[in-house]
């Protein structure tokens, strides 16, 4: 071994320790900064951990927010048509035009339809004819169809009168009508959202409620009520309708005339049926109604040929006979119809007894007339209490009927021989029958009493005196 | 200068490690040993520590990142059905019914019969819904009879001043026209004009209003 020095040795001893403590030192610093990254490290996965926990903490409200947005879309987009239901939107214009009454001449789809999104667009384009009312009709079914059409635009162009044609003129119209579908499979995956069924069940309040904020509006056209077509130059002809001389035109103070005469009718049909309203007497009841009846058929008449003949051309003039004459008269009509629902048990028993009265005292026309007022009211349910009497009523102007009939046959009763026992003879027309024999088709002789003979006509026995 | 030792071996001073190597070998050494103590403390105790302290952060993370993944999933799956809700509630409250705007157009035209204040017609009609910033439109050919222009002007005063057909409306245009003459017809004179009638954006109608 090489001897060295104490100083060498003392000099190679310290130069190791230092060295290998810097060595030590060095793997402290460098462990100090792997500590450092560490805790850079683990700043950061905080950071990410505070991030996560509060989105994890927020997940039970995200999914009650998409619960409710989910739900609510479900039923938004049922106001758009499935892919499917487009097959069928031929079906429905054409159904529409035939309800409407236009006359659809061509109906192209649009572009469009193809689309990765959530909606696709589709568009048709329709051409057609038909009055105003007919269009206004056409397109509200649109409008007010269970499912989202709307209508994007649309052309109007005024048809001309032809010659002596009368009533609302046909216009020619182009329209565009938009509709959406849903197309579910759009976009990412829904996220499955564990026990569904009964989180949408303790959400369901808040789903109505945000639900609230879409509503489709809707509109139901009424008709024409009584106005003109706007797209119809409305001045009269100098020449009349048919333009080949003065007639078809009445003078305004002729209209107004026939105007004032229906409506001292219309105002009669009023007062009589107030009056029917307020007496107490049954028949009195009937007897003004039949009477209003009576008027109203006759007005209706005198409306229908107005308007068949245009003979109300001013437009003032037509306006108020449209609202206060045929529109007044179509709405008792309508409430007649309501009413007819049947009599009261009281007045049905009043009606049987005056039928019952009128065929024992013999005034069988009396007993046909008051049938034929209350005849409409007599129609029941088949387990109302009251049919049985109607049933009776009916059975008593059956026999008046048969009575009437009786009554135009020519019997000729000269005498009779009753007989204690066996068939008693009576002398009819000049030949004798005895009880039993037929006189005619459905006419027998029943029995035969002193001063009188028993038929059976019809079904029904009716008593003659001898002559 | 040079030692020489002349003492026999047996008589000469034992050989020893002197003091001073001694101790400087003995610091060398307790400071290596210091040092080492004091990385291996740093690195086991302090470093050691503070990696387990990391992966399990990590793995507290890696946990909490399903959850968080769900969120977002979530969240973008809300923020997607909140697009499709509004675009269904703006196709929905964009839709003008025409039908509703033509019935009270015919009503005002018409006027109850009443052609002392203005008797007015069409030859044609042209309506167009519009598009984003641009309302509805309605564009006619109209006529309005006699040549009197003030019956025109009461026809477009009651177009504006019907508050419920008018409230959705932006303008309408001002008066005038051409007198012309219809000799068939009683009264032959009537001014025609066009008719512009433009409605405010869907956003800005009265509905859309309420609602916000």
């Amino acid at each position: 071994m090489v001897n060295l020095s104490e100083n060498k040795l003392i000099l190679i001893f310290a130069l190791s320790g230092v060295v290998l403590s810097g060595l030590a030192f060095g793997g402290v610093y460098w462990t100090r900064g792997k500590i450092d990254d560490e805790k850079g490290l683990i700043e950061n996965l905080e950071t990410k951990i505070k991030k996560a926990s509060a989105k994890k903490a927020r997940i039970p409200k995200d999914e009650e927010a998409v619960i409710v947005l989910r739900e609510n879309l479900r039923e938004y987009v049922k106001i758009l048509p499935e892919a499917a239901e487009l097959n069928d939107l031929a079906r429905t214009v054409t159904s529409f035009a035939k309800s409407s009454g236009v006359a659809l001449k061509t109906m192209t789809p649009g572009k469009g339809g193809k689309s990765k999104g959530a909606f696709s667009k589709y568009t048709y384009k329709m051409n057609f004819t038909g009055t105003l009312w007919q269009f206004m009709k056409f397109m509200n079914a649109f409008e007010s169809y269970k499912r989202f059409v709307r209508v994007t635009n649309f052309r109007l162009t005024a048809g001309k009168r032809g010659k002596g044609v009368l009533g609302d003129i046909n216009h020619q119209y182009s329209m565009t009508i938009e509709t959406f579908v849903y197309n579910k499979k759009a976009g990412k995956k829904p996220v499955p959202i564990p026990d569904y069924a009964r989180k949408k069940a303790r959400l369901r309040e808040k789903i109505f409620k945000e639900r609230a904020s879409i509503n489709i509006d809707e509109y139901v056209f009424k008709g024409k009520r009584s106005r003109r077509d706007i797209f119809v130059d409305p001045r009269p002809d100098v020449l009349g309708v048919d333009g080949e001389g003065a007639v078809g035109r009445l003078p305004r103070k002729e209209q107004e005339e026939i105007l004032k005469g229906l409506l001292a009718q219309v105002a009669q049909i009023r007062d009589l049926k107030k009056r029917a309203r307020e007496t107490k007497v049954v028949l009195e009841r009937f007897e003004f109604s039949r009477k209003a009846s009576k008027l109203l058929a006759k007005v209706k008449e005198k409306i229908l040929e107005i308007q068949e003949k245009e003979l109300l051309t001013d437009q003032s003039i037509s306006y108020r006979f449209q609202r206060e004459v045929r529109d007044t008269i179509e709405a008792m009509e309508k409430k007649g119809e309501e009413k007819t629902s049947g009599l009261r048990m009281d007045e049905l028993n009043t009606i049987r007894r005056y039928l019952e009265d009128a065929l024992i005292d013999g005034r069988l026309d009396d007993a046909v007339d008051k049938f034929s007022e209350v005849e409409q009211h007599l129609v029941f349910p088949r387990k109302d209490p009251r049919k049985g009497v109607a049933e009776r009523i009916r059975t008593l102007y059956k026999k008046a009927r048969v009575g009437q009939e009786f009554s135009r046959l020519k019997l000729d009763i000269t005498g009779t021989i009753v007989l204690g026992k066996g068939l008693s003879t009576a002398i009819i027309n000049g030949k004798t029958f005895q009880e039993g024999d037929p006189i005619d088709a459905d006419l027998f002789l029943k029995k035969v009493g002193e001063e009188w003979c028993e038929f059976l006509f019809k079904g029904v026995a009716i008593r003659k005196r001898v002559r | 200068m040079i030692k020489i030792n002349l003492l026999p071996q047996e008589y000469r001073k034992k050989e020893r490690t002197s003091f001073k190597v001694f101790g400087s070998l003995l610091l060398s050494l307790i400071v290596v040993c210091a040092s080492f103590v004091y990385f291996g403390h740093v690195y086991l105790n302090e470093f050691k520590v503070i990696e387990a302290k990391r992966v399990s952060k990590e793995e507290k993370l890696k946990n909490l990142e399903v959850w968080a993944k769900r969120d977002d999933a979530l969240v973008s799956e809300r923020k997607e059905y909140e697009k499709r809700s509004k675009t269904i509630q703006k196709i929905a409250n964009s839709r003008l019914l025409w039908t509703k705007t033509l019935d009270q157009f015919i009503d005002i035209t018409f006027n109850e019969g009443n052609t002392e204040r203005h008797w007015v017609w069409f030859s044609n009609l042209s309506a167009n819904t519009g598009s984003g910033r641009r309302g509805p439109t309605m564009t006619l050919a109209a006529k309005v009879a006699t040549g009197q222009f003030s019956r025109q002007a009461n026809y477009l005063d009651d177009l504006k001043n019907d508050k419920e057909f008018f409230k959705d409306f932006l303008s309408v245009n001002a008066p005038g026209g051409r007198v012309v003459m219809t000799e068939k017809k009683e009264p032959q004179a009537a001014i025609s004009f066009k008719l512009d009638l433009r409605m405010k954006p869907s956003s800005l109608w009265a509905k859309n209003q309420k609602k916000k």
